[in-house]
């Protein structure tokens, strides 16, 4: 249920190479997220983005718009529920459900989520943070 | 690199409340401007998170990502083999600055079987040079057994 308010959330589009995967595990060689063959022999289907690496993005837009009111007072809570792969392009989305009071100050809450390009959600989750 | 037993195929020997690893970390601008490159995000998000901190307050998930491997994974390959991450959750309640010192303590918080499939469950406490609690981290695993067949990824 969504509520009105003057937010805007600045969503962010990432495409996840494997290069980027690789980097991002800092070049670790035993990592079903820097490996294709282990992601294969694990029964993954190849190599899949970390989930950390896919965080980072929710994180990116939460901190875009809230910006110290998440960083200091935010949370996050999401389950992975589809594997990212090399080559999918993922956009973060987000619907803010309640406004609450909290001290002096106002804490948004948010339903949150991470789209492939086919538009299948591959984390669902929630999140909050402080607002001015 | 380090042989691992894929399929240990463990449960049992996964002791809830057992600590996963404790260990204090400096983080550095140069971890900050790796991440951020790895991440492909090149603006300061954090430089209005306090006038007196500006320029200097980490991106909140950088110390999660620079401790995972040593304090989850390496764990869970000791003891129950591979695993992937299905659940996370992080409360941000203090800001961790360029330079400062945290120690980061992490243990087996549960375990659970669900729909065939092997779960542990994780938390880990982020705390400052002066005590104070940071950031808390929850994170579940699904254990990767040998007779798993995965069609997606799904929890």
């Amino acid at each position: 249920m969504s509520v009105e308010h003057d937010i805007a959330l600045v969503t962010v589009t990432k495409q996840v190479t494997f290069e980027k995967m690789y980097e991002f595990m800092g070049g670790l060689e035993g990592s079903v997220h820097s490996n294709p063959k282990l992601g294969e022999t694990l029964g993954l289907g190849g190599a899949i983005a970390q989930g950390g690496h896919l965080v980072a993005f929710l994180n990116e837009m939460l901190c875009r718009t809230f910006r110290g009111g998440y960083g200091r007072g935010g949370e996050i809570s999401i389950t992975f529920i589809k594997a990212v792969r090399p080559g999918d392009t993922v956009t973060t989305g987000g619907e803010i459900t309640a406004i609450e009071a909290e001290g002096d100050r106002q804490r948004a809450r948010l339903d949150i989520w991470l789209e492939n390009q086919t538009g299948e959600k591959v984390i669902v989750g929630k999140a909050s943070a402080l607002i001015g | 690199m380090m042989m691992v037993d894929m399929w240990k195929d463990n449960f049992d020997g996964i002791e809830v409340g057992a600590e996963t690893a404790s260990f204090s970390i400096t983080v550095t601008e140069a971890m900050v401007a790796d991440y951020m490159k790895t991440i492909e995000f090149d603006q300061s998000w954090w430089d209005d998170a306090n006038a007196d901190e500006a320029g200097k307050v980490v991106p909140v998930d950088l110390v999660p990502k620079l401790v995972m491997r040593r304090l989850f994974v390496e764990y869970g390959e000791r003891v129950f083999g591979r695993h992937i991450r299905v659940k996370q959750s992080y409360k941000f309640l203090q800001p961790i600055l360029v330079g400062s010192e945290v120690t980061v303590t992490g243990w087996v918080k549960g375990k659970y079987e669900k729909r065939d499939k092997k779960f542990v469950e994780f938390e880990a406490h982020y705390v400052g040079s002066d005590g104070s609690l940071l950031l808390v981290d929850n994170r579940t695993s699904m254990i990767l057994f040998e007779s798993f067949k995965m069609k997606g990824v799904e929890a």
